[in-house]
């Protein structure tokens, strides 16, 4: 039996002559956060509606803590939270009386209600707000009531669909913070968003997918080293960029350079013996250089590397 | 235990999450407080009235009538608007979808729209009681007659509410903007109207039945039509409510077979015996199964994987299971099932009540019957020719009415542009089933038309058949694959 806290094998689905979703497995464990990116049309948020039971896959099926998506719903519905990309509150409710609603229709009862709802609107940061009409707040604010209500029934694992989108800076930092926090307290989530570098910083892992189908998954780092077959360079130097990219020119495994005022950047194929030989030519050749970098290949360049950005 | 919560609370903990939120959502609202204040002005500027003409002999009578022309539009109009808007607002927000993720059924949402409907339809009447009172005390009308109207009152915005939000949770369309909003005023509306029109009509006759001591009988007549269309049109509701992809179709397959079965039992113990009351009924089916059957052989023939999942593990409750459970074939099978039990209801009834059945009664019905497998089986063949999916569905419920009005109609129109004149009933017509139903119901010369229409029958059988044995087959797969695992 695996552990893992959401398991996808072969999932797949279709509409009509489209296959929306194909054959795609991925897995991550508990307190995991990871990022699902891929173009628009890729099938993410088709994915994500399977895995929250609101569509049916054709094939495969997908495992949230050992139970399956296809066979028991009405369970994996209670270990699963869903953050949809829509949120439309309804009118003539305070946030209190919305999330009073949801903690009843999850079936939380008396004291225990009253407690939870204490609970997630004192952790999305709604107390202020408590008696504001739910359809009163701003963006950022409504996001949070979103996630406070997906977080009533304490799910195990959080889906969540694009949920920085539209929010400004401090809002998207606030909502890192806040999936930092869910992880830590041992859920798994799953989130799509086309903010990739909001992503790299909050995920230990990421799915990318196109056409249905994925490209790539794993850890972060691992991913990166296998993305990048050469290191990325990057060189500050005080002094005239012009000579210095003549100098690099002239070097061997230096290739697609580009100088961007007192910045060089470059791919290096050689080894990390031949970097250091070369940073020390550098110097002996006169170049005033003030920082020499390996750079990390990130969520950008992955996303970049591996998909064609094809629609379908 | 009381953990610490007030009563009120542990009261509300009982009841049903969408009743406690629309009444929230009424009483913070503006729009009930408006209604609110608007009835008791009504009621107020009633009472008055009432005052100022003084007391004469039989008032009380015109009084009600007054009394009930302010409240029908209340209960017929207002009560289940709010329910369509407040399920319109769930299903194009995708509040519905979040809905379905807890541990509420699309059943429970419904009945929880209805509770919060009758709770609102119960102040008003709390609003309009004391002058309901005062007519009493001024006479003319009667307790039995106050209560049968405001029994069926009841009962018709009950189903009025299931039907706006049947409406509300079909047109979430965001083509369909303001359609559905013009098409509910407009049904509500006439609604109300023509009851309010009939209100006179309608006491004197509920009198004149009092009289007779046929209260429950009659009550039980009108009532029974509006509470299988209060169950159909929650059912409805309910299934548009569930996803697409679920099981949308068993409990309407259900609901089909169990009402034939019941209104051959309630006619047997409620009406007085009669010649033509089992045909009659057989006729009713048919004229209602239409809707039952044109869903249920154009759904897609084959389960959905979460379907197969569901199927009765022992084989012989697969077995029983078989037309109730969704696909194409199977509601092939489903649709014989009820043809059967429509025709032998008719012979059983006669047999219960000891009376002979109207021959040209029995003709009709097994016409009626014989129509509706034979365009039951057409609807399942154009299925089969259509793309798998949504659309071919779809195509095939819009095409199927839309052949069977052609085929009535085309005969008659040809016939009307070339001779200038429609000529009695003739072999060309004879897949006009309305005319030739009437036809055979009125002569008995129509044997040679039964044949042809039993041996068409015979034909399209064999064509279906293997529709319906995949579809047993199927089923018996998905058991045994449930017993393996």
């Amino acid at each position: 039996m695996s552990s893992a806290l959401l398991e996808v094998r072969g999932l797949c689905r279709s509409y009509g002559s489209l296959r929306a979703v194909d054959d795609l497995s991925f897995a991550f464990e508990k307190g995991q956060v990871y990022g699902f990116i891929g173009p628009n049309g890729a099938g993410k948020t088709t994915t994500m509606r399977m895995l929250a039971t609101l569509d049916l896959p054709d094939g495969g099926d997908a495992f949230v803590d050992g139970l399956s998506i296809l066979v028991e719903p009405r369970k994996v519905r209670m270990q699963v939270g869903f953050m949809a990309d829509r949120f439309v509150p309804y009118p003539n409710l305070d946030v209190v009386e919305f999330l009073d609603f949801f903690a009843r229709a999850y079936g939380l009862r008396g004291r225990e209600r009253i407690r939870t709802i204490e609970s997630v609107c004192s952790f999305c940061g709604l107390d202020d707000f408590r008696n504001r009409p739910s359809t009163g707040l701003s963006k950022g604010m409504a996001q949070r009531l979103h996630l406070a209500k997906t977080l009533l029934h304490d799910p195990s694992l959080l889906i969540l669909d694009e949920p920085a989108a539209g929010l400004d800076p401090h809002a998207r930092i606030d909502l890192r913070h806040l999936l930092g926090e869910l992880a830590a307290a041992g859920k798994g989530i799953l989130i799509s968003s086309h903010i990739l570098s909001e992503l790299s910083e909050s995920c230990d892992g990421v799915v990318v997918i196109e056409r249905g189908r994925r490209v790539v998954s794993g850890a972060l780092d691992e991913i990166a080293k296998e993305v990048r077959e050469h290191h990325a360079v990057r060189v500050r130097l005080l002094g005239e960029p012009d000579e210095a990219e003549r100098f690099f020119l002239t070097q061997p495994h230096v290739q697609d350079i580009q100088s961007v005022d007192h910045t060089i950047e470059f791919d290096f194929t050689g080894d990390e013996e031949e970097m250091a030989a070369l940073l020390q030519r550098a110097i002996g050749a006169g170049l005033r250089v003030v920082e020499f970098r390996q750079r990390e290949a990130d969520l950008e360049d992955i996303f970049m590397r591996t998909t064609k950005g094809k629609l379908q | 235990m009381s953990d610490g919560v007030a009563l009120p609370e542990r009261m509300l903990d009982r009841c049903n999450p969408i009743l406690v939120r629309e009444v929230q959502q009424a009483v913070n609202g503006r729009a009930f407080l408006l209604t609110v204040s608007a009835s008791i002005c009504c009621v107020t500027i009633i009472a008055m009235v009432i005052a100022a003409s003084g007391s004469a002999s039989g008032e009380g009578l015109s009084a009600f009538i007054w009394t009930l022309t302010f409240f029908v539009p209340v209960a017929l109009f207002i009560v289940p608007f709010q329910a369509f808007l407040s399920t319109r607002h769930e299903v194009s927000g995708g509040t519905a979808e979040h809905l379905l993720l807890t541990r509420l059924r699309p059943g429970a949402i419904v009945r929880g729209k209805l509770l919060a409907a009758m709770v609102q339809y119960l102040v008003y009447l709390s609003i309009f009681a004391p002058l309901i009172a005062l007519t009493f005390l001024l006479r003319g009308v009667d307790v039995p007659s106050i209560a049968f109207l405001l029994g069926l009152c009841t009962l018709a915005s009950l189903c009025a509410t299931a039907f706006s939000v049947l409406l509300g949770a079909s047109s979430a369309s965001a083509r369909a903007r303001t359609l559905p909003y013009i098409l509910l005023a407009v049904i509500l509306g006439g609604f109300s109207l023509s009851v309010m029109g009939a209100m006179q009509t309608l006491l004197m006759s509920v009198g004149f039945v009092i009289r007779r001591g046929e209260f429950w009988k009659v009550f039980g007549a009108l009532s029974f039509p509006v509470i299988a269309m209060l169950l159909l049109f929650s059912q409805g509701a309910a299934a548009q409510l569930t996803h697409a992809y679920e099981n949308r179709s068993t409990p309407f397959r259900l609901l089909s077979f169990a009402a034939v079965v019941v209104a051959y039992i309630w006619i047997w113990l409620v009406a007085p015996p009669d010649d033509d009351a089992g045909p009659a009924m057989a006729l009713i089916a048919a004229a209602i199964f239409f809707f039952f059957w044109l869903f249920s052989v154009t759904e897609e023939e084959q389960l959905s994987p979460r379907m197969k999942t569901r199927v009765p593990r022992r084989s012989w409750l697969a077995a029983l299971s078989v037309p109730f459970l969704p696909g194409g074939g199977r509601g092939m099978l489903h649709s014989w099932m009820v043809a059967v039990a429509a025709i032998g209801g008719m012979y059983v009834y006669s047999d219960l009540a000891g009376v002979t059945i109207d021959q040209n009664g029995e003709m009709a019905a097994w016409t009626a019957w014989m129509y509706v497998m034979i365009y039951a089986s057409m609807a399942r063949l154009l299925r089969g020719r259509l793309a798998s999916g949504e659309r071919g569905t779809r195509l095939a419920r819009v095409a199927t009415p839309a052949i069977i009005f052609l085929l009535a109609v085309l005969p008659t129109v040809f016939e009307a542009l070339a001779d200038q004149r429609v000529r009695g009933w003739h072999t060309g017509q004879i897949f006009n089933p309305f005319w030739t139903i009437e036809q055979v119901g009125r002569s008995r010369t129509f044997g040679p038309v039964l044949s042809v229409l039993a041996l068409t029958n015979m034909l399209l059988l064999v064509f279906t058949a293997p529709a319906m044995g995949r579809g047993i087959v199927e089923v018996r797969a998905a058991s045994r694959a449930r017993r393996a695992r």
